[in-house]
Protein backbone atom coordinates (compact mmCIF):
# COMPACT_ATOMS: atom_id res chain seq x y z
CA UNK A 1 0.00 0.00 0.00
CA UNK A 2 2.83 2.68 0.66
CA UNK A 3 3.95 1.73 -2.32
CA UNK A 4 1.33 3.64 -4.52
CA UNK A 5 2.60 7.60 -4.00
CA UNK A 6 6.23 5.67 -5.51
CA UNK A 7 4.56 4.17 -8.40
CA UNK A 8 2.36 7.50 -9.31
CA UNK A 9 5.39 9.30 -9.36
CA UNK A 10 6.72 6.51 -12.20
CA UNK A 11 3.59 7.43 -14.69
CA UNK A 12 3.54 11.51 -14.51
CA UNK A 13 1.79 12.34 -17.38
CA UNK A 14 -0.34 9.97 -16.70
CA UNK A 15 -0.97 11.57 -13.66
CA UNK A 16 -0.73 14.87 -15.16
CA UNK A 17 -4.19 14.18 -17.44
CA UNK A 18 -6.03 12.41 -14.67
CA UNK A 19 -5.32 14.78 -11.63
CA UNK A 20 -8.54 14.52 -9.19
CA UNK A 21 -8.63 10.98 -9.72
CA UNK A 22 -4.65 10.55 -8.62
CA UNK A 23 -5.01 13.05 -5.87
CA UNK A 24 -7.66 10.21 -4.19
CA UNK A 25 -5.91 7.34 -4.36
CA UNK A 26 -3.20 8.39 -1.40
CA UNK A 27 -6.36 9.79 0.47
CA UNK A 28 -7.65 6.34 0.25
CA UNK A 29 -4.56 4.61 1.33
CA UNK A 30 -3.98 6.86 4.07
CA UNK A 31 -7.90 5.62 5.45
CA UNK A 32 -7.23 1.92 5.18
CA UNK A 33 -5.42 0.16 8.14
CA UNK A 34 -1.99 -0.74 7.67
CA UNK A 35 -2.86 -4.56 7.15
CA UNK A 36 -6.26 -5.02 5.29
CA UNK A 37 -7.64 -8.13 6.10
CA UNK A 38 -8.16 -10.51 2.77
CA UNK A 39 -9.91 -13.05 4.35
CA UNK A 40 -13.64 -13.32 6.41
CA UNK A 41 -13.04 -12.16 9.82
CA UNK A 42 -13.55 -16.17 10.92
CA UNK A 43 -10.59 -17.52 8.86
CA UNK A 44 -8.42 -14.59 10.53
CA UNK A 45 -6.06 -17.40 11.16
CA UNK A 46 -5.17 -18.22 7.52
CA UNK A 47 -4.43 -14.46 6.90
CA UNK A 48 -0.45 -14.78 7.21
CA UNK A 49 -1.26 -16.81 3.80
CA UNK A 50 -3.68 -14.86 1.96
CA UNK A 51 -1.40 -12.14 0.12
CA UNK A 52 1.16 -15.10 -1.20
CA UNK A 53 -1.16 -17.58 -1.87
CA UNK A 54 -4.75 -16.37 -2.48
CA UNK A 55 -4.12 -16.03 -6.02
CA UNK A 56 -6.55 -16.25 -8.87
CA UNK A 57 -5.15 -18.35 -11.51
CA UNK A 58 -4.14 -22.06 -11.95
CA UNK A 59 -1.12 -20.51 -13.66
CA UNK A 60 0.07 -17.98 -10.61
CA UNK A 61 -0.53 -20.91 -7.85
CA UNK A 62 1.26 -23.45 -10.08
CA UNK A 63 3.97 -20.77 -10.43
CA UNK A 64 3.97 -20.09 -6.75
CA UNK A 65 4.19 -23.75 -5.81
CA UNK A 66 7.38 -24.68 -8.03
CA UNK A 67 9.25 -21.32 -6.89
CA UNK A 68 8.62 -22.39 -2.89
CA UNK A 69 10.20 -24.04 -0.41
CA UNK A 70 8.79 -27.18 0.95
CA UNK A 71 8.80 -25.47 4.40
CA UNK A 72 6.62 -22.45 3.03
CA UNK A 73 3.88 -25.20 1.39
CA UNK A 74 3.99 -27.88 4.69
CA UNK A 75 3.54 -24.21 6.56
CA UNK A 76 0.18 -23.67 4.18
CA UNK A 77 -0.61 -26.76 4.43
CA UNK A 78 -0.57 -27.55 8.01
CA UNK A 79 -2.86 -23.99 9.02
CA UNK A 80 -5.06 -24.50 6.01
CA UNK A 81 -6.06 -28.43 6.33
CA UNK A 82 -7.83 -28.09 9.71
CA UNK A 83 -9.27 -25.95 8.51
CA UNK A 84 -10.81 -27.20 5.47
CA UNK A 85 -14.16 -28.22 6.06
CA UNK A 86 -15.03 -25.17 8.50
CA UNK A 87 -14.43 -23.17 5.17
CA UNK A 88 -16.13 -25.00 2.76
CA UNK A 89 -18.81 -24.48 5.30
CA UNK A 90 -19.44 -21.11 5.54
CA UNK A 91 -18.45 -21.03 1.18
CA UNK A 92 -21.08 -23.39 0.39
CA UNK A 93 -23.68 -20.64 2.44
CA UNK A 94 -23.01 -18.01 -0.27
CA UNK A 95 -23.76 -17.89 -3.34
CA UNK A 96 -20.96 -18.83 -5.92
CA UNK A 97 -21.23 -16.75 -8.62
CA UNK A 98 -21.30 -13.77 -6.77
CA UNK A 99 -18.75 -14.47 -3.88
CA UNK A 100 -17.80 -11.31 -1.89
CA UNK A 101 -14.50 -10.62 -2.30
CA UNK A 102 -12.78 -11.80 0.94
CA UNK A 103 -14.87 -15.33 0.44
CA UNK A 104 -13.24 -15.57 -2.99
CA UNK A 105 -10.00 -14.80 -1.48
CA UNK A 106 -10.03 -17.62 0.71
CA UNK A 107 -11.49 -20.10 -2.35
CA UNK A 108 -8.40 -18.74 -3.75
CA UNK A 109 -6.34 -19.92 -0.75
CA UNK A 110 -8.09 -23.45 -0.86
CA UNK A 111 -6.89 -23.68 -4.34
CA UNK A 112 -3.63 -22.86 -2.98
CA UNK A 113 -3.86 -25.76 -0.80
CA UNK A 114 -5.13 -28.06 -3.15
CA UNK A 115 -2.35 -27.57 -5.57
CA UNK A 116 0.62 -27.91 -3.16
CA UNK A 117 -0.69 -30.96 -1.90
CA UNK A 118 0.74 -33.89 -3.94
CA UNK A 119 4.03 -32.04 -2.86
CA UNK A 120 3.29 -31.72 0.56
CA UNK A 121 1.78 -35.46 0.97
CA UNK A 122 3.57 -37.63 -1.59
CA UNK A 123 7.06 -36.17 -3.29
CA UNK A 124 8.13 -33.80 -0.71
CA UNK A 125 9.44 -31.43 -3.98
CA UNK A 126 7.44 -28.78 -5.62
CA UNK A 127 7.02 -30.40 -8.99
CA UNK A 128 5.77 -33.91 -10.02
CA UNK A 129 8.84 -36.50 -9.94
CA UNK A 130 10.43 -37.43 -13.27
CA UNK A 131 8.27 -34.11 -15.09
CA UNK A 132 11.47 -31.82 -15.85
CA UNK A 133 10.89 -29.27 -17.97
CA UNK A 134 7.12 -30.73 -19.30
CA UNK A 135 4.57 -27.87 -18.61
CA UNK A 136 0.84 -28.68 -19.41
CA UNK A 137 -0.97 -24.62 -19.28
CA UNK A 138 -4.20 -24.50 -18.02
CA UNK A 139 -5.30 -21.73 -20.90
CA UNK A 140 -9.42 -22.26 -20.10
CA UNK A 141 -9.51 -21.79 -16.49
CA UNK A 142 -13.08 -21.85 -14.85
CA UNK A 143 -11.80 -18.80 -12.74
CA UNK A 144 -13.39 -17.94 -9.85
CA UNK B 1 -3.01 -64.21 -12.58
CA UNK B 2 -6.46 -63.10 -14.67
CA UNK B 3 -8.98 -61.18 -12.79
CA UNK B 4 -11.36 -60.17 -15.64
CA UNK B 5 -12.59 -62.45 -17.92
CA UNK B 6 -10.89 -62.54 -21.32
CA UNK B 7 -12.84 -63.76 -24.66
CA UNK B 8 -12.85 -67.32 -25.96
CA UNK B 9 -9.35 -66.51 -27.98
CA UNK B 10 -7.50 -66.82 -24.42
CA UNK B 11 -6.71 -62.89 -24.93
CA UNK B 12 -8.21 -59.69 -26.48
CA UNK B 13 -5.68 -59.66 -29.08
CA UNK B 14 -6.21 -62.73 -30.72
CA UNK B 15 -9.58 -62.37 -30.45
CA UNK B 16 -8.61 -59.76 -33.27
CA UNK B 17 -6.40 -62.19 -34.89
CA UNK B 18 -5.59 -59.69 -37.92
CA UNK B 19 -3.53 -57.86 -35.53
CA UNK B 20 -1.38 -60.53 -34.85
CA UNK B 21 0.88 -61.09 -31.63
CA UNK B 22 3.94 -60.55 -32.82
CA UNK B 23 6.72 -57.67 -32.43
CA UNK B 24 5.96 -54.10 -33.49
CA UNK B 25 8.29 -51.68 -35.28
CA UNK B 26 7.81 -48.17 -34.32
CA UNK B 27 9.52 -46.49 -37.68
CA UNK B 28 6.15 -45.45 -38.56
CA UNK B 29 6.81 -42.73 -35.46
CA UNK B 30 10.49 -41.79 -36.38
CA UNK B 31 10.27 -41.49 -40.02
CA UNK B 32 9.69 -38.16 -41.68
CA UNK B 33 8.55 -39.51 -44.91
CA UNK B 34 6.12 -41.60 -43.31
CA UNK B 35 4.66 -38.42 -41.72
CA UNK B 36 4.39 -36.60 -44.22
CA UNK B 37 2.14 -39.54 -46.02
CA UNK B 38 -0.03 -39.50 -42.85
CA UNK B 39 -0.55 -36.11 -43.02
CA UNK B 40 -2.21 -36.46 -46.55
CA UNK B 41 -3.62 -40.08 -45.99
CA UNK B 42 -4.92 -39.45 -42.61
CA UNK B 43 -5.53 -35.91 -41.36
CA UNK B 44 -6.46 -34.83 -44.86
CA UNK B 45 -9.40 -37.06 -45.19
CA UNK B 46 -10.28 -37.92 -41.57
CA UNK B 47 -13.22 -36.38 -39.36
CA UNK B 48 -11.07 -34.28 -36.90
CA UNK B 49 -12.84 -33.11 -33.90
CA UNK B 50 -12.24 -29.37 -33.47
CA UNK B 51 -14.27 -28.71 -30.47
CA UNK B 52 -18.30 -28.50 -28.85
CA UNK B 53 -20.94 -26.84 -29.60
CA UNK B 54 -21.05 -24.67 -26.20
CA UNK B 55 -18.39 -22.76 -28.05
CA UNK B 56 -20.49 -21.49 -30.33
CA UNK B 57 -23.52 -20.61 -28.65
CA UNK B 58 -24.89 -17.78 -30.83
CA UNK B 59 -25.36 -16.47 -34.66
CA UNK B 60 -21.45 -14.91 -35.01
CA UNK B 61 -19.75 -17.18 -32.31
CA UNK B 62 -16.93 -17.92 -33.77
CA UNK B 63 -13.00 -20.19 -33.07
CA UNK B 64 -10.45 -20.99 -35.12
CA UNK B 65 -8.07 -24.10 -35.53
CA UNK B 66 -4.80 -24.57 -36.61
CA UNK B 67 -4.27 -27.77 -38.44
CA UNK B 68 -0.68 -27.92 -39.24
CA UNK B 69 -0.95 -31.51 -40.26
CA UNK B 70 -3.16 -30.80 -42.82
CA UNK B 71 -1.28 -27.28 -43.30
CA UNK B 72 -4.21 -25.13 -42.98
CA UNK B 73 -6.07 -22.88 -40.22
CA UNK B 74 -10.09 -23.46 -40.10
CA UNK B 75 -12.39 -20.60 -39.10
CA UNK B 76 -15.81 -22.49 -37.57
CA UNK B 77 -18.18 -20.34 -37.21
CA UNK B 78 -22.53 -20.32 -36.22
CA UNK B 79 -24.42 -18.90 -39.04
CA UNK B 80 -27.47 -16.70 -39.32
CA UNK B 81 -29.93 -19.94 -39.75
CA UNK B 82 -28.26 -21.57 -36.72
CA UNK B 83 -26.28 -23.82 -39.17
CA UNK B 84 -22.62 -24.69 -38.33
CA UNK B 85 -20.32 -23.76 -41.45
CA UNK B 86 -16.50 -24.37 -41.36
CA UNK B 87 -13.91 -22.52 -43.80
CA UNK B 88 -10.08 -22.48 -44.37
CA UNK B 89 -9.04 -19.57 -42.44
CA UNK B 90 -7.82 -17.78 -45.94
CA UNK B 91 -8.99 -14.07 -47.49
CA UNK B 92 -9.80 -15.01 -51.47
CA UNK B 93 -8.15 -11.54 -52.52
CA UNK B 94 -4.21 -12.02 -51.78
CA UNK B 95 -4.27 -15.33 -49.33
CA UNK B 96 -4.01 -13.39 -46.32
CA UNK B 97 -4.47 -15.42 -43.06
CA UNK B 98 -8.43 -13.91 -42.34
CA UNK B 99 -9.07 -14.24 -38.83
CA UNK B 100 -6.47 -13.90 -36.17
CA UNK B 101 -4.99 -11.40 -33.49
CA UNK B 102 -1.15 -10.29 -32.70
CA UNK B 103 0.42 -14.10 -33.37
CA UNK B 104 -0.79 -14.89 -36.87
CA UNK B 105 0.14 -18.37 -35.56
CA UNK B 106 -2.33 -18.74 -32.78
CA UNK B 107 -6.08 -19.79 -32.36
CA UNK B 108 -8.69 -17.34 -31.62
CA UNK B 109 -12.58 -17.19 -30.94
CA UNK B 110 -14.90 -14.60 -30.63
CA UNK B 111 -18.49 -13.26 -32.15
CA UNK B 112 -18.97 -10.99 -35.05
CA UNK B 113 -21.37 -9.97 -37.68
CA UNK B 114 -19.09 -10.85 -40.45
CA UNK B 115 -15.45 -11.53 -41.04
CA UNK B 116 -13.05 -8.78 -42.22
CA UNK B 117 -9.39 -9.42 -43.63
CA UNK B 118 -6.48 -6.84 -41.60
CA UNK B 119 -4.89 -6.73 -45.14
CA UNK B 120 -7.18 -4.88 -47.33
CA UNK B 121 -10.45 -4.75 -45.69
CA UNK B 122 -12.37 -7.45 -47.67
CA UNK B 123 -15.64 -8.67 -45.57
CA UNK B 124 -17.24 -11.80 -45.69
CA UNK B 125 -21.01 -13.30 -44.56
CA UNK B 126 -20.35 -16.00 -42.07
CA UNK B 127 -21.80 -18.25 -44.24
CA UNK B 128 -18.56 -17.27 -46.79
CA UNK B 129 -19.79 -14.87 -49.21
CA UNK B 130 -17.88 -11.68 -50.13
CA UNK B 131 -19.85 -8.82 -49.41
CA UNK B 132 -17.26 -6.28 -49.84
CA UNK B 133 -14.49 -5.19 -51.48
CA UNK B 134 -12.53 -2.20 -51.09
CA UNK B 135 -12.43 0.11 -54.66
CA UNK B 136 -14.03 -3.05 -55.85
CA UNK B 137 -14.12 -0.72 -59.75
CA UNK B 138 -10.61 -1.21 -59.64
CA UNK B 139 -10.57 -5.20 -60.27
CA UNK B 140 -10.64 -6.57 -63.63
CA UNK B 141 -13.98 -8.14 -64.63
CA UNK B 142 -14.77 -9.15 -61.41
CA UNK B 143 -17.93 -10.31 -59.71
CA UNK B 144 -17.56 -11.08 -55.76
CA UNK B 145 -20.16 -14.13 -56.05
CA UNK B 146 -16.82 -15.64 -57.59
CA UNK B 147 -14.61 -15.63 -54.41
CA UNK B 148 -16.34 -17.15 -51.37
CA UNK B 149 -14.67 -18.21 -48.58
CA UNK B 150 -13.49 -21.91 -49.15
CA UNK B 151 -15.94 -24.14 -47.40
CA UNK B 152 -14.71 -27.52 -45.25
CA UNK B 153 -16.89 -29.96 -44.81
CA UNK B 154 -18.19 -29.44 -40.58
CA UNK B 155 -20.64 -31.66 -39.06
CA UNK B 156 -21.64 -32.78 -35.33
CA UNK B 157 -22.11 -36.11 -33.27
CA UNK B 158 -23.79 -35.88 -29.77
CA UNK B 159 -22.43 -32.11 -29.81
CA UNK B 160 -19.29 -32.51 -30.81
CA UNK B 161 -17.91 -30.60 -33.70
CA UNK B 162 -15.80 -32.49 -36.76
CA UNK B 163 -14.15 -31.03 -39.86
CA UNK B 164 -13.13 -33.05 -42.51
CA UNK B 165 -10.70 -31.12 -44.96
CA UNK B 166 -11.27 -33.41 -48.51
CA UNK B 167 -13.28 -31.72 -51.20
CA UNK B 168 -15.60 -34.89 -50.71
CA UNK B 169 -15.10 -36.80 -47.22
CA UNK B 170 -15.75 -40.73 -48.72
CA UNK B 171 -18.07 -41.60 -45.49
CA UNK B 172 -19.96 -39.10 -43.58
CA UNK B 173 -19.35 -38.16 -39.89
CA UNK B 174 -22.23 -40.85 -38.51
CA UNK B 175 -20.74 -43.72 -41.16
CA UNK B 176 -17.48 -43.09 -39.66
CA UNK B 177 -18.32 -43.19 -35.95
CA UNK B 178 -20.69 -46.08 -36.95
CA UNK B 179 -21.52 -48.63 -34.26
CA UNK B 180 -18.79 -46.74 -31.63
CA UNK B 181 -21.36 -43.40 -32.23
CA UNK B 182 -24.32 -45.08 -31.66
CA UNK B 183 -23.43 -47.00 -28.29
CA UNK B 184 -22.26 -43.70 -26.86
CA UNK B 185 -24.93 -41.69 -28.25
CA UNK B 186 -27.67 -40.25 -25.43
CA UNK B 187 -24.59 -39.39 -22.80
CA UNK B 188 -25.57 -35.93 -21.33
CA UNK B 189 -22.34 -34.43 -22.87
CA UNK B 190 -24.11 -31.54 -22.97
CA UNK B 191 -24.78 -30.92 -19.54
CA UNK B 192 -21.49 -31.12 -18.52
CA UNK B 193 -20.79 -27.45 -19.51
CA UNK B 194 -18.07 -26.88 -16.90
CA UNK B 195 -14.51 -27.25 -18.45
CA UNK B 196 -10.81 -27.08 -17.46
CA UNK B 197 -8.56 -26.99 -20.80
CA UNK B 198 -5.03 -27.82 -20.87
CA UNK B 199 -2.77 -27.99 -23.41
CA UNK B 200 1.42 -28.76 -24.17
CA UNK B 201 3.52 -28.95 -26.98
CA UNK B 202 4.94 -32.47 -26.66
CA UNK B 203 8.19 -33.33 -28.58
CA UNK B 204 6.84 -36.74 -29.38
CA UNK B 205 5.18 -38.17 -32.05
CA UNK B 206 0.93 -37.98 -32.13
CA UNK B 207 0.79 -41.65 -31.89
CA UNK B 208 3.25 -42.17 -29.00
CA UNK B 209 0.66 -40.42 -26.40
CA UNK B 210 -2.56 -41.44 -27.47
CA UNK B 211 -0.82 -45.14 -26.96
CA UNK B 212 -0.13 -43.97 -23.64
CA UNK B 213 -3.12 -43.00 -22.84
CA UNK B 214 -4.72 -46.49 -24.40
CA UNK B 215 -2.94 -48.62 -22.08
CA UNK B 216 -3.56 -48.44 -18.36
CA UNK B 217 -0.38 -51.02 -18.05
CA UNK B 218 2.07 -48.26 -17.48
CA UNK B 219 -0.20 -46.44 -14.34
CA UNK B 220 0.99 -48.74 -11.34
CA UNK B 221 4.22 -48.28 -12.13
CA UNK B 222 4.91 -44.87 -14.23
CA UNK B 223 2.77 -43.31 -11.35
CA UNK B 224 3.55 -44.82 -8.40
CA UNK B 225 5.25 -42.46 -6.39
CA UNK B 226 1.49 -40.46 -7.00
CA UNK B 227 -0.25 -43.21 -4.26
CA UNK B 228 0.29 -43.34 -0.21
CA UNK B 229 3.16 -45.77 -0.22
CA UNK B 230 0.95 -48.98 0.83
CA UNK B 231 -1.21 -48.65 -2.26
CA UNK B 232 1.51 -47.92 -4.56
CA UNK B 233 3.12 -51.36 -3.50
CA UNK B 234 -0.26 -52.96 -3.87
CA UNK B 235 -0.88 -51.49 -7.07
CA UNK B 236 1.92 -52.24 -8.62
CA UNK B 237 2.17 -56.02 -7.53
CA UNK B 238 -1.54 -56.32 -9.03
CA UNK B 239 -1.12 -54.72 -12.23
CA UNK B 240 -3.59 -53.58 -14.65
CA UNK B 241 -6.21 -55.46 -16.44
CA UNK B 242 -8.95 -53.81 -18.18
CA UNK B 243 -12.47 -55.15 -17.94
CA UNK B 244 -13.18 -54.98 -21.66
CA UNK B 245 -11.69 -54.23 -24.75
CA UNK B 246 -13.35 -53.38 -28.40
CA UNK B 247 -12.28 -52.22 -31.71
CA UNK B 248 -14.78 -51.21 -33.76
CA UNK B 249 -13.79 -53.30 -37.46
CA UNK B 250 -11.82 -51.42 -39.26
CA UNK B 251 -12.82 -47.55 -38.21
CA UNK B 252 -9.57 -47.36 -36.36
CA UNK B 253 -11.99 -46.37 -33.24
CA UNK B 254 -11.33 -48.78 -30.12
CA UNK B 255 -12.70 -48.82 -26.66
CA UNK B 256 -11.07 -49.93 -23.07
CA UNK B 257 -12.98 -50.80 -20.43
CA UNK B 258 -11.84 -50.07 -16.34
CA UNK B 259 -12.73 -51.14 -13.28
CA UNK B 260 -12.58 -48.23 -10.57
CA UNK B 261 -11.64 -49.06 -7.23
CA UNK B 262 -11.29 -44.90 -6.38
CA UNK B 263 -14.04 -43.48 -6.68
CA UNK B 264 -14.70 -43.55 -3.46
CA UNK B 265 -12.34 -45.96 -2.61
CA UNK B 266 -13.38 -49.02 -0.50
CA UNK B 267 -10.38 -48.00 2.26
CA UNK B 268 -10.20 -44.55 2.65
CA UNK B 269 -6.77 -44.59 3.80
CA UNK B 270 -5.93 -45.71 0.48
CA UNK B 271 -5.94 -42.21 -0.76
CA UNK B 272 -4.43 -38.92 0.61
CA UNK B 273 -5.74 -37.02 3.34
CA UNK B 274 -6.43 -34.32 1.01
CA UNK B 275 -8.42 -36.80 -1.22
CA UNK B 276 -10.38 -37.85 2.18
CA UNK B 277 -11.20 -34.30 3.47
CA UNK B 278 -12.62 -33.09 -0.12
CA UNK B 279 -13.86 -37.01 -1.62
CA UNK B 280 -12.74 -36.45 -5.03
CA UNK B 281 -9.10 -37.18 -7.27
CA UNK B 282 -7.77 -37.98 -9.75
CA UNK B 283 -10.80 -39.94 -10.56
CA UNK B 284 -12.70 -37.29 -10.10
CA UNK B 285 -15.73 -36.15 -7.44
CA UNK B 286 -16.85 -39.20 -5.61
CA UNK B 287 -20.10 -37.66 -5.49
CA UNK B 288 -22.61 -37.31 -8.70
CA UNK B 289 -23.95 -34.36 -9.98
CA UNK B 290 -27.86 -33.26 -10.13
CA UNK B 291 -27.72 -35.03 -14.14
CA UNK B 292 -29.85 -38.41 -14.43
CA UNK B 293 -27.20 -40.98 -14.98
CA UNK B 294 -29.28 -43.95 -14.31
CA UNK B 295 -29.81 -44.75 -17.89
CA UNK B 296 -26.53 -45.08 -19.27
CA UNK B 297 -26.14 -45.53 -23.78
CA UNK B 298 -25.30 -49.40 -24.18
CA UNK B 299 -21.68 -48.54 -25.18
CA UNK B 300 -20.55 -47.72 -21.77
CA UNK B 301 -19.02 -50.60 -19.60
CA UNK B 302 -19.99 -53.32 -22.30
CA UNK B 303 -19.37 -55.67 -19.97
CA UNK B 304 -21.81 -55.05 -17.16
CA UNK B 305 -19.13 -55.07 -14.25
CA UNK B 306 -20.36 -53.60 -11.06
CA UNK B 307 -16.97 -52.22 -10.88
CA UNK B 308 -16.81 -50.38 -13.86
CA UNK B 309 -14.91 -46.90 -13.19
CA UNK B 310 -13.54 -45.49 -17.25
CA UNK B 311 -14.67 -46.30 -20.10
CA UNK B 312 -11.80 -44.87 -22.95
CA UNK B 313 -13.00 -44.24 -26.49
CA UNK B 314 -9.79 -43.54 -29.07
CA UNK B 315 -11.53 -41.92 -32.04
CA UNK B 316 -9.67 -42.46 -35.01
CA UNK B 317 -7.24 -40.60 -36.05
CA UNK B 318 -6.57 -38.10 -32.65
CA UNK B 319 -9.69 -37.98 -30.28
CA UNK B 320 -10.36 -39.43 -27.00
CA UNK B 321 -13.27 -39.33 -25.13
CA UNK B 322 -13.20 -40.74 -21.78
CA UNK B 323 -16.03 -41.21 -19.33
CA UNK B 324 -15.69 -41.32 -15.50
CA UNK B 325 -18.53 -43.37 -13.75
CA UNK B 326 -18.84 -40.78 -11.26
CA UNK B 327 -20.60 -38.88 -13.91
CA UNK B 328 -18.02 -36.37 -15.73
CA UNK B 329 -15.88 -36.81 -18.65
CA UNK B 330 -12.24 -35.75 -20.76
CA UNK B 331 -11.41 -35.32 -23.88
CA UNK B 332 -8.15 -35.64 -25.38
CA UNK B 333 -6.86 -33.89 -28.93
CA UNK B 334 -3.58 -34.78 -30.36
CA UNK B 335 -2.60 -32.25 -32.72
CA UNK B 336 0.67 -33.50 -35.02
CA UNK B 337 3.05 -30.69 -35.69
CA UNK B 338 6.35 -32.54 -37.08
CA UNK B 339 6.84 -36.47 -36.59
CA UNK B 340 8.45 -35.82 -33.56
CA UNK B 341 5.69 -33.44 -31.68
CA UNK B 342 2.93 -32.70 -31.42
CA UNK B 343 0.47 -30.25 -29.67
CA UNK B 344 -1.54 -32.21 -27.07
CA UNK B 345 -4.79 -30.92 -25.13
CA UNK B 346 -6.54 -32.22 -22.61
CA UNK B 347 -10.02 -30.88 -21.42
CA UNK B 348 -12.52 -31.76 -17.92
CA UNK B 349 -15.99 -31.29 -18.15
CA UNK B 350 -18.04 -31.97 -14.87
CA UNK B 351 -21.28 -30.36 -14.04
CA UNK B 352 -21.48 -26.86 -13.18
CA UNK B 353 -20.40 -26.76 -9.15
CA UNK B 354 -23.54 -26.45 -7.21
CA UNK B 355 -21.23 -24.77 -4.60
CA UNK B 356 -17.85 -24.21 -3.10
CA UNK B 357 -17.47 -27.77 -2.35
CA UNK B 358 -17.94 -28.69 -6.13
CA UNK B 359 -15.85 -25.81 -7.38
CA UNK B 360 -13.12 -26.98 -5.10
CA UNK B 361 -13.44 -30.74 -5.39
CA UNK B 362 -13.42 -30.34 -9.48
CA UNK B 363 -9.92 -28.07 -8.96
CA UNK B 364 -8.68 -31.35 -6.96
CA UNK B 365 -9.31 -33.66 -10.05
CA UNK B 366 -8.44 -30.93 -12.74
CA UNK B 367 -4.73 -30.19 -10.82
CA UNK B 368 -4.69 -34.44 -9.71
CA UNK B 369 -4.72 -34.85 -13.88
CA UNK B 370 -2.23 -32.27 -14.70
CA UNK B 371 0.34 -33.93 -12.33
CA UNK B 372 -0.35 -37.47 -14.32
CA UNK B 373 -0.05 -35.90 -17.55
CA UNK B 374 3.03 -33.95 -16.88
CA UNK B 375 4.60 -37.71 -16.28
CA UNK B 376 2.88 -39.09 -18.97
CA UNK B 377 3.93 -36.52 -21.53
CA UNK B 378 7.93 -36.38 -20.34
CA UNK B 379 8.17 -39.52 -20.55
CA UNK B 380 7.29 -40.04 -24.05
CA UNK B 381 9.88 -37.17 -25.35
CA UNK B 382 11.78 -40.30 -23.38
CA UNK B 383 10.56 -42.80 -26.09
CA UNK B 384 10.69 -40.85 -28.93
CA UNK B 385 14.41 -39.87 -27.81
CA UNK B 386 15.46 -43.77 -28.13
CA UNK B 387 13.39 -44.60 -30.74
CA UNK B 388 15.11 -42.14 -33.09
CA UNK B 389 18.39 -44.17 -32.67
CA UNK B 390 16.84 -47.38 -34.24
CA UNK B 391 19.29 -49.63 -31.99
CA UNK B 392 16.21 -51.83 -31.23
CA UNK B 393 13.29 -51.95 -34.06
CA UNK B 394 11.08 -54.49 -32.82
CA UNK B 395 9.17 -54.06 -29.72
CA UNK B 396 6.77 -56.37 -28.24
CA UNK B 397 3.01 -55.36 -26.49
CA UNK B 398 1.08 -57.35 -24.29
CA UNK B 399 -2.23 -58.24 -24.23
CA UNK B 400 -3.63 -55.20 -22.42
CA UNK B 401 -1.55 -53.14 -24.99
CA UNK B 402 -3.94 -54.35 -27.86
CA UNK B 403 -5.39 -51.16 -28.77
CA UNK B 404 -1.88 -49.53 -29.49
CA UNK B 405 -1.47 -52.14 -32.02
CA UNK B 406 -4.44 -51.03 -33.72
CA UNK B 407 -4.10 -47.38 -33.87
CA UNK B 408 -0.54 -47.90 -35.59
CA UNK B 409 -2.02 -51.11 -37.86
CA UNK B 410 -5.73 -48.70 -38.95
CA UNK B 411 -2.88 -45.67 -39.27
CA UNK B 412 -0.09 -47.90 -41.48
CA UNK B 413 -3.35 -49.41 -43.05
CA UNK B 414 -4.47 -45.67 -44.14
CA UNK B 415 -0.97 -44.78 -45.73
CA UNK B 416 -0.60 -47.89 -47.65
CA UNK B 417 -3.87 -47.19 -49.42
CA UNK B 418 -3.10 -43.71 -49.87
CA UNK B 419 0.52 -44.79 -51.31
CA UNK B 420 -0.93 -47.09 -53.42
CA UNK B 421 -3.85 -45.36 -54.98
CA UNK B 422 -1.70 -42.45 -55.87
CA UNK B 423 1.45 -44.65 -57.04
CA UNK B 424 4.47 -43.19 -54.55
CA UNK B 425 7.10 -45.42 -53.78
CA UNK B 426 7.34 -47.05 -50.57
CA UNK B 427 8.21 -45.37 -47.42
CA UNK B 428 8.28 -48.45 -44.95
CA UNK B 429 9.45 -51.86 -45.54
CA UNK B 430 7.23 -55.14 -45.06
CA UNK B 431 3.42 -55.03 -44.61
CA UNK B 432 0.53 -53.47 -42.34
CA UNK B 433 -0.79 -55.81 -39.71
Amino acid sequence: MTQLPEETALLPEETALVPEETALVPEETALLPEETALLPEEFADLEPFAERWALETEAERYAERLTSSMDDMQDLYDTTMPRMEAALSYLDTLELEALPGEARALMRLLFSTVNISFPVEVWKQPNVPDSGAAYLDLHDDPVV
Amino acid sequence: MTHFPKPAEGSWTEHYPHLGTGTISYEDSISPEYFELEKEAIFKRSWLNVGRVEQVPKVGSFFTREVAAADTSVIIVRDRDGSLRAFHNICRHRGNKLVWTDYPSEEVAGSCRQFTCKYHGWRYNLDGNLNFVQQEDEFFDFDKADYPLVPVHVDTWEGFIFINLAPEPTETLAESLGEMGTGLAGYPFGEMTQTFGYRAVVNANWKLFIDAFAEFYHAPILHQRQSVDTEATKLAAFGFEALHYEIFGDSGHSMVSTWGGMSPPKDPMMVKPIERILRSGLFGPWDKPDIDLSQLPTGLNPSGHRAWGSDSFQIFPNFVILVWEPGWYLTYNYWPLAVDQHLFEGRLYFAPPRNATDRVRQELAAVTFKEYALQDGNTLEATQRMLKSRVVSAFPLCDQEVLCRNLHSVARSRVEAYRTENDIPVVLEGQPR
